[in-house]
C-alpha cells in the first residue's frame, strides 16, 4: 500500500513538473507558439501572383498599344496587342517573347515597358536571376520594326550588367529614349541611381548610358514623356528628401533636374514602391502630374499642375482619401483630366477616379471603377479622341490576376 | 490486481516522462526557427500574447534594401541586450521559410519570433496591422511595457531605439 502511495506521489510530482515545464518553456519560448505556428508547412510554399501581372500602355497616332507581362504556372511571357477603335476592341496578342526562354522579374509598380515609334516598338523588363540580390538581373529586351507583327532579342540598352528596374520608355520621330534605376554607383544606403540611354535606329543600337540623378529611391517607377518640341520630361522620386522630382532631357541629351513636384519633405528611409504621373496639355501649355506622399500629415495621393514646363508647381491637391496609394492621370484634347488610383480597403486595393474640366482647380467626386470587394490595383489611363481608357489589374475568383479595360467618356 | 495497478502507475510515469522530454524540445533547443503564418488576426494575436510587456515588432521584405540593414541593426542589438523581445515579420506572402531561416541566422536573429504573411494580397494584412499604412518598408512597431506604440515608417534610427530601450 505504501509503495503504491510513493509511486501515485512520484507520478503527481513528475506531472507537476511536466506542467511547470510546459508553461515556462512550450508557452512563453520566444519562438511563437500559437493556434497557428505549428511549422508543418513546406519549407517552399513559392507565391506568385500568376496571371497579367505587368502592364504598360501608349496611346500613339491614334492607336493604343499594349504590353502585357504574363506569368502562367512560373512561365513568364510578354505579349502585344493594338487598338484603333479607342480601347473598343484590340488586336489578336502576339506573344514577343515566343522565340526566348525568359525568366522576367516584373510586377505592379516595376512593369515591363513599351516605346513606340512608328513601325519601331521597343519593350524592356528586368531580368531574374535566382539566388542574386533580390533575385534582380539585367534588363532584357525586344524590338519589332513591323509594327508589332515580329518580334526579336534586341541589344541591352544598359552598358552595365548588374541589375536594372523600374524603366521608363518613350519615343518619338528622331529616337526612343529610356530610363531606369541602377547601383552601379551606390551612393548612400539602399538609393540607386537614374540611368539614361536613347536609341536613334529603333532600338537596334544605344547611346553610352548617361546618369541623371546619382541617388534616387531604389524602388519607385519613373515616367519619361516626350513632349513636342523632343524633350524628354523625366518624373523620379528623388531622396533627401524623397519627394517626387522632374527633370528634363534636351534634343543635345543634357540633363537638367528642373524641380520638386510636391515639396512634402517626406524623409524617408525606406521603399515605398510608389512613383507618379505626368500629362502634358501642349495646347493649353500645362503640365499635370499626380504624386503619392507618406508625409504623416498629407500621406496619399495629390495633384499639380505647372505652367513654366515644370519649374514651378501649385499648391497639391489631394486625392481620395490617406489610403491612396497607386495613381495615373491622363488629359484629353479639350483639355478634361482624370486621375484615376488605387486604395487600400480592408478588402485589399480598389481602384477609383475622378475628373477635372477647370485644368485640374476643382476634382468631382471620386467614383468607383472596380467591382467592390474584388482585389484591383495600379490603374493606368490614356487618352483617345472621345473617351479616358482606363486599364488596371484585378484578381479572378481563381485567384489568378485578370487586365481589366474601362472607356470614360470626356464629358462623363 | 496489484501487479495491473502497480503497471499503470508505471505507465502513467513513463507518459509523464515523456511529456517532459516532449515540452523541453522548445524551438530554442530546436535548430529550425519556427516561422508563424501571419493571417487576419494574427496582428491582434501578437498584442494579446505580448500584453504589458515590451517588445519590438518589424515587417520587412526581402527586397528591401532598408530592411537589411534594419534587420542587421536589430541582429546587433539582440546581442547587447538579450532581454529585449523581437518580432520579425515578412510581407513577401508566402516567402520560403527556409529563405527567412536563413537570413534571420546571417542577422544573429535565428531566436527570435518570425512570421511570414499568409494572405496572397499583404495590403489587405497591412490595413489591419495600420490602415494608413501602405506597405512603405521597414515599418517597425516599438511597444512598451504600458502597450504604449511608437510606429516608425522607414529605418529605425538608433535614437528610437535607444528611447524604446530605455522604457523597457
Amino acid at each position: 500500500m505504501n509503495k503504491q502511495k510513493l509511486i501515485v506521489a512520484l507520478a503527481v510530482v513528475v506531472l507537476s513538473v511536466g506542467l511547470f515545464s510546459y508553461i515556462q518553456y512550450g508557452c512563453s519560448n520566444k519562438a511563437a507558439v500559437t493556434a497557428e505556428t505549428a511549422d508543418k508547412k513546406p519549407a517552399s510554399r513559392r507565391h506568385q501572383t500568376t496571371g497579367v501581372v505587368s502592364v504598360d500602355i501608349k496611346e500613339h497616332n491614334g492607336t493604343l498599344h499594349l504590353l502585357l507581362g504574363k506569368n502562367e504556372q512560373g512561365q513568364h511571357s510578354v505579349w502585344y496587342q493594338t487598338s484603333t477603335d479607342q480601347g473598343q476592341t484590340w488586336s489578336e496578342a502576339v506573344n514577343t517573347t515566343a522565340d526566348l526562354d525568359i525568366s522576367a522579374k516584373f510586377h505592379r509598380g516595376n512593369d515591363a515597358r513599351l516605346a513606340v515609334q512608328e513601325d519601331n516598338i521597343v519593350a524592356v523588363w528586368m531580368s531574374r536571376v535566382d539566388g542574386a540580390p533580390h533575385n534582380a538581373g539585367p534588363m532584357m529586351s525586344v524590338r519589332s520594326s513591323d509594327a508589332g507583327q515580329s518580334w526579336q532579342a534586341a541589344t541591352m540598352p544598359a552598358d552595365w550588367e548588374g541589375p536594372h528596374g523600374f524603366f521608363a520608355m518613350d519615343g518619338n520621330d528622331e529616337k526612343i529614349s529610356l530610363v531606369w534605376l541602377d547601383s552601379r554607383e551606390q551612393i548612400g544606403k539602399g538609393s540607386q541611381g537614374l540611368r539614361y540611354t536613347s536609341s536613334s535606329d529603333g532600338g537596334q543600337t544605344w547611346l553610352e548610358n548617361k546618369t541623371l540623378d546619382r541617388q534616387t529611391c531604389a524602388c519607385c517607377w519613373n515616367t519619361a514623356r516626350f513632349d513636342e518640341q523632343g524633350q524628354l520630361y523625366v518624373l523620379y522620386r528623388d531622396k533627401l528628401p524623397s519627394d517626387m522630382a522632374i527633370g528634363q532631357v534636351n534634343k543635345q541629351d543634357e540633363w537638367q533636374r528642373l524641380s520638386t513636384v510636391g515639396a512634402f519633405n517626406w524623409d524617408f528611409q525606406g521603399c515605398p514602391h510608389i512613383g507618379g504621373s505626368l500629362a502634358f496639355d501642349e495646347s493649353r501649355q500645362l503640365f499635370h502630374a499626380t504624386v503619392t506622399t507618406g508625409e504623416e500629415s498629407k500621406a496619399g495621393v495629390h495633384y499639380l499642375n505647372s505652367a513654366d514646363q515644370g519649374q514651378h508647381w501649385n499648391t497639391p491637391v489631394q486625392l481620395g482619401s490617406d489610403t491612396a496609394v497607386h495613381s495615373d492621370l491622363a488629359v484629353a484634347a479639350g483639355g478634361q483630366l482624370l486621375a484615376t488610383w488605387d486604395q487600400i480597403t480592408a478588402t485589399g486595393f480598389e481602384v477609383v477616379y475622378a475628373t477635372s474640366y477647370d485644368q485640374g482647380q476643382t476634382w468631382t467626386e471620386q467614383q468607383q471603377l472596380s467591382t467592390l470587394g474584388i482585389r484591383a490595383s495600379h490603374p493606368r489611363v490614356v487618352a483617345v479622341d472621345d473617351a479616358f481608357v482606363v486599364v488596371w489589374t484585378q484578381t479572378n475568383a481563381d485567384n489568378v490576376q485578370e487586365l481589366q479595360t474601362k472607356l470614360i467618356s470626356h464629358d462623363s | 490486481m496489484i501487479l495491473n495497478q502497480f503497471k499503470g502507475k508505471v505507465a502513467l510515469l513513463v507518459i509523464a516522462l515523456c511529456f517532459i522530454v516532449g515540452c523541453n524540445e522548445s524551438p530554442t533547443t530546436n535548430s529550425q526557427q519556427v516561422v508563424n503564418d501571419f493571417v487576419k488576426g494574427s496582428y491582434n494575436n501578437i498584442l494579446k500574447q505580448n500584453k504589458n510587456q515590451p517588445y519590438l515588432l518589424m515587417f520587412w521584405s526581402q527586397d528591401c534594401a532598408y530592411c537589411m540593414k534594419e534587420l542587421e541593426l536589430l541582429g546587433s542589438l539582440v546581442k547587447s541586450h538579450p532581454e529585449a523581445k523581437l518580432i520579425t515579420v515578412a510581407t513577401d506572402p508566402f516567402l520560403d521559410v527556409n529563405f527567412i531561416r536563413n537570413k534571420m541566422a546571417s542577422f544573429g536573429l535565428q531566436d527570435t519570433q518570425a512570421w511570414v504573411f499568409a494572405e496572397p494580397h499583404a495590403e489587405t494584412l497591412y490595413f489591419e496591422v495600420s490602415p494608413r499604412w501602405r506597405g512603405e518598408l521597414p515599418f517597425t512597431i516599438l511597444v512598451d511595457g504600458d502597450n504604449q506604440k511608437t510606429k516608425k515608417i522607414g529605418m529605425l534610427s538608433e535614437h528610437v531605439i535607444t528611447t524604446w530601450l530605455s522604457k523597457v
